[in-house]
């Protein structure tokens, strides 16, 4: 059973990230993925998670795809690669436009935007690109995986037909079930990971946990491409409430929070994420959120209680 | 005489990277550098030069402003300055057009560029750009500009902390240190400024052979457009106009530049070289190796570390 987990979105110290990498290793997680909200840099982190481990997989949850020109997004994902041995699986995905305005980046057509830059990489990566006709320097390194985050049957197919795994956040598990079928159709046979990105409050405080899971879910709803998978998942009322200003621990449900989230006591969510497993995911990814005052480490060792 | 070295241009495994940066470590090197020609990344190389040094400085030589946007280039610096606990020096430069255009970058006003790049990264790095809601503390990151010209010397002054020139002759050095003088008063910044110059090293006891090899290696550089102009700044119009007019660069060139513009030969004489730009106003030469005859990247950095000590 594979299970990945995120490093804190908000961001952590080099010291934490060392620790967490190692200790997602030792606690048998399959993978550890780094979110990119500036001011960190997601494969930056993965570099060092991919110093600081030998065997745990080491990714990004995800790199913004305007954010480096695809060679040099290659080049920095090749070095993570090399530097792990091939364990990088590099997520990518369009960030949000609220966040991409504030750098003052013009997204374009989010989903050409997304196919150019993935058949770009993948041609510097695997050697094939015509740059190397003028610039001969290839690395001879085996490919890094490539998963591109899909909330609509639309990217989810984009996934299926050009990359190795999709990376999907805040879908249902019939929503999900619709991207992995929209996923599968383009990619066949080939393999394919299908994650499932799912936002995780975890303490034996289970009021405490239902509050924060209320409020980190309630700040993210409201971004354009969340308000879509969360409307595609049947909370569109919710969605409605949150744009009419009512506060989100009033209008996030427990329903949504019940399909949506791992909350509340480890040895409580484990059936939650069978069901996952069972809905045809291949890897859920956990994203942990502090619950009261929770440092990273203790986050982690929160996360790792579900490996138990 | 603080001297910095850079890693191979055209790029080596991350084990070489590593073994160099130890043998950096354990030398007078000042700083270890990484260029940036994809498919590498000169952050990335640097933050491995930081997972396996403990006191030599780290950092670019050069980042190119075109390929990161400026908040992910502050990231990758602020993940780097935290690694080594102050030791990055951040080197910032527009690249070549060829190379920009190649990878259908538009590269507008390269020097209003670099300014507004500068001007931005620094905002992020020191947290006073409103932009960013995080916000990360580490210790000041000195930002260096690439800079052949006396106007990108003028603008270093005014807005950097150290200015990268390459190719330049020591003539052209004493000008550009100059520029950065004016350009200092007309900013604001009070930081130490830093003048390098990139010197190409081709080591060898065999000086026929270093010349040759120094003569190939600087070829290919005489075909790009920014360091032709260097060059003639250099007091060599005559042998671009050559390049210019059609000749092979490997023809064109002379004993006389490389030996004038590079550390060529017997470590002695590279010695000298080193000397002779230090005279001229370079706080910090910035040494690129270059292998001659089959030296491979370690035992290239060995003979730089013989010519520093």
């Amino acid at each position: 059973m594979k299970i990945g987990i995120t490093t804190p979105i908000r961001g952590c110290s080099v010291k934490d990230l060392r620790h967490l990498a190692k200790t997602a290793e030792s606690a048998g997680f399959y993978g550890i993925f780094s979110p990119e909200v500036p001011i960190y840099s997601a494969i930056g982190n993965a570099q060092v998670m991919a110093e600081a481990t030998k065997s745990i997989k080491i990714g990004t949850w995800v790199t913004n795809i305007y954010m480096r020109e695809p060679i040099m997004c290659a080049s920095e994902a090749m070095t993570v690669q090399e530097i792990s041995e091939g364990r990088m699986i590099l997520g990518l995905g369009n960030s949000h436009k609220p966040v991409n305005d504030v750098f003052d980046i013009d997204m374009g057509d989010q989903y050409e935007s997304m196919k150019q830059y993935v058949i770009k990489i993948k041609s510097y990566a695997d050697g094939s690109s015509d740059h190397y006709e003028k610039i001969p320097i290839k690395r001879d390194l085996p490919v890094f995986d490539i998963h591109i985050t899909g909330l609509t049957k639309r990217t989810a197919a984009l996934a299926g037909e050009l990359a190795d795994g999709i990376m999907p956040y805040l879908a249902n598990l019939d929503h999900l079930k619709t991207l992995y079928s929209s996923a599968k159709s383009k990619a066949g046979d080939k393999k394919f990971e299908f994650t499932s990105g799912m936002p995780v409050f975890l303490s034996d405080d289970v009021d405490q946990a239902v509050t924060a899971a209320r409020i980190g879910v309630g700040r993210q709803a409201l971004r354009p491409s969340y308000k879509r998978v969360l409307t595609n998942s049947g909370f569109g009322d919710i969605i409605k409430k949150l744009e009419s200003g009512i506060s989100p621990e009033e209008a996030i449900s427990d329903k949504l929070l019940n399909e949506l989230c791992l909350f509340g006591k480890p040895s409580n969510c484990r059936k939650q994420l069978e069901a996952q497993f069972n809905n045809g995911s291949t890897m859920p990814i956990l994203t942990p959120f502090p619950v009261g005052n929770q440092s990273p480490l203790q986050m982690m060792d929160e996360l790792s209680k579900l490996l138990d | 005489m603080k001297v910095s070295v850079t890693t191979p241009v055209w790029g080596c495994s991350v084990d070489n990277l590593i073994g160099i940066a130890k043998l950096a470590e354990d030398s007078p090197v000042e700083a270890l550098l990484s260029p940036e020609v994809p498919p590498y990344s000169a952050l990335a190389n640097a933050q491995i030069f930081a997972e396996y040094t403990k006191e030599t400085k780290v950092g670019t030589w050069i980042s190119n402003i075109y390929l990161r946007h400026p908040v992910m280039c502050a990231a990758e610096a602020m993940t780097i300055q935290e690694l080594t606990g102050g030791r990055l020096l951040l080197g910032l430069g527009v690249s070549h057009k060829p190379v920009n255009s190649r990878l259908g970058i538009e590269m507008g006003d390269p020097i209003e560029s670099m300014r507004d790049y500068v001007i931005s990264v620094r905002s992020y790095l020191d947290g006073s750009s409103d932009q960013i809601s995080l916000k990360r503390k580490v210790a000041p990151v000195p930002i260096y500009i690439a800079g052949l010209t006396e106007r990108t010397a003028d603008l270093a002054g005014e807005i950097a902390d150290g200015l990268m020139p390459y190719l330049a002759s020591a003539d052209h050095l004493k000008k550009l240190r100059s520029c950065v003088d004016k350009g200092r008063s007309s900013g604001n910044l009070d930081s130490e400024f830093t003048m390098t110059t990139g010197l190409p090293s081709f080591i060898s006891d065999d000086l026929d052979l270093a010349v040759e090899s120094a003569i190939k290696g600087l070829s290919g550089y005489a075909r790009l457009p920014f360091y032709q102009r260097v060059l003639k700044l250099s007091g060599y119009e005559d042998i671009v106009k050559s390049i210019e007019d059609g000749m092979n660069p490997a023809e064109a060139l002379t004993p006389e530049l490389v030996s004038d513009l590079a550390l060529v030969g017997p470590i002695g004489k590279c010695k000298e070289t080193l000397a002779k730009f230090a005279e001229a106003g370079a706080d910090m030469p910035i040494i690129t190796p270059n292998p001659v005859g089959k030296q491979s990247p370690l035992e290239v950095m060995e003979k730089i570390i013989e010519v520093i000590k």
